[in-house]
């Protein structure tokens, strides 16, 4: 119960700071996910079930906000993305540090292009167009998480 | 039995993620429902609701900017003003001896954006209006620049807007001198593609793209953007004309809702 009320805090704090931060801070029509560098943070702290969860609730959330046509859109690879980070949260003592960036690169590397294949299906989009925003977007993320992890650690859950 | 349970227990977290998977397929699935929309209001409602923070520093900054461009815009329209007045005066005269009747100019309602969602990627903006200010569903949405899109859900005050780069937004249009139509769909980003236009017309890069008026929510001649390319397929009879939109919802501030379109009686 009170991992699930940390989790709902976490979702409300986070929301604003995507609504009006990330705006200010976006490069070309890309714009930083908090939600999805939150999502991680919590995945590899509270393992898979609470990753899934908060990555299904947060998604759904941005996609009631945003993708207009296409609710789902974020619910979709944010849930995934809860799946597969949340297995770090048992070898976070056993890979490296390599391992563990490469690992958290790869899951928002899929997140991206989860998502921008959703939004561009059905639309005649160009390819390299398409390409370079999931780079963009991936390693924006990327390395806000990997950065922001050596000021605050993914820590094991000890529940 | 118990190593039936045994063995769901052990999946619970795959069984967990394949439910997530397939609930949010179903909503992909299911997006223009009614509930999809409704939920959007709820949306509206609470955004409206909320006080927006305040980003002096850079609002300062970008408002500078905008104002400059807006004193020379002013400048610009008003030597245009003086021209069109002219024109107007003669207009007036030439429709009095046709006994046309007179046709009130649009009602505009100024209009502040207010989200522009938590996506990365843009796909709906929140304005600080709504039906408290007259706003109701399917009014154009302009920017100074051109058509932004349509409104959508209205909320006592606040309106999400369909945008002209959503994905679904089709319109109809005119190009070129003889005023070809075709529709308009999004391509990606600030794109867009003009389908069904003959490819035996004349229409070229730079050519304004304008709204036809077959339309019951837009009127005609509202800007829309400019052709960037025009692509003739061998053996085919359509061209595919690539259109550069207007309106950039990435950086629109205020925007006008068209409350009421002046068609006259």
């Amino acid at each position: 119960m009170a991992t699930a009320l940390k989790l709902l805090l976490v979702l409300v704090v986070a929301f604003p700071a995507q609504l009006y931060l990330a705006p200010l801070l976006r490069i070309g029509n890309i714009r930083p996910d908090f939600i999805l560098i939150i999502l991680v943070f919590v995945s590899s702290r509270y393992g898979r079930m609470a990753g899934i969860l908060l990555g299904f609730a947060a998604g759904l959330s941005q996609d009631v906000t945003g993708s207009l046509s296409l609710l789902g859109a974020n619910a979709l690879p944010k849930s995934i993305v809860g799946y597969t980070v949340g297995t770090l949260n048992g070898n976070l003592t056993v890979w490296t540090s390599r391992v563990i960036n490469l690992y958290i690169f790869g899951s928002i590397l899929g997140h991206a292009i989860i998502y921008q294949v959703i939004m561009v299906q059905g639309l005649a989009a160009p390819m390299g167009k398409v390409m370079n925003n999931i780079l963009l977007e991936a390693l924006m993320s990327s390395v806000m998480v990997i950065g922001m992890r050596y000021i605050i650690p993914l820590v094991a859950s000890k529940e | 039995m118990r190593n039936l349970f045994e063995l769901l227990f052990y999946l619970k977290e795959l069984l967990l993620l394949l439910l997530a998977v397939l609930v949010s397929l179903t909503l992909l699935l299911t997006s223009d429902s009614d509930q999809a929309v409704a939920m959007q209001g709820v949306y509206a409602n609470i955004v409206g609701a909320v006080p927006r923070p305040s980003l002096d520093f850079s609002d300062l900054i970008s408002y500078k900017a905008e104002n400059q461009t807006l004193r020379q815009r002013l400048i610009r329209y008003t030597l245009l003003n003086a021209e069109l007045a002219d024109v107007a005066r003669e207009n007036q005269r030439l429709r009095r001896m046709l006994r046309f009747t007179e046709s009130s100019p649009f009602r505009l309602q100024v209009a502040e954006v207010i989200s522009r969602g938590a996506s990365s990627v843009l796909s709906t903006v929140t304005l600080n209006v709504g039906a408290e200010q007259e706003v109701v569903p399917n009014q154009p949405v302009l920017t100074l620049d051109g058509l932004l899109g349509k409104t959508l859900t209205v909320a006592p005050e606040a309106t999400v807007v369909h945008l002209v780069t959503d994905r679904n937004f089709r319109l109809s249009v005119k190009v070129g001198s003889q005023g070809l139509r075709g529709i308009l769909r999004p391509l990606y980003g600030s794109e867009g593609e003009i389908i069904g236009i003959s490819s035996n017309g004349d229409i070229f890069p730079g050519d304004r793209v304008l709204t036809s008026g077959f339309s019951d929510i837009y009127p005609k001649n509202l800007p829309v953007g400019e052709v960037l390319e025009v692509i003739n397929i061998p053996g085919e009879s359509y061209s595919r004309v690539r259109v550069r939109l207007y309106a950039d919802p990435q950086n629109a501030e205020h925007v006008f809702v068209m409350i009421s379109r002046g068609d006259g009686p």
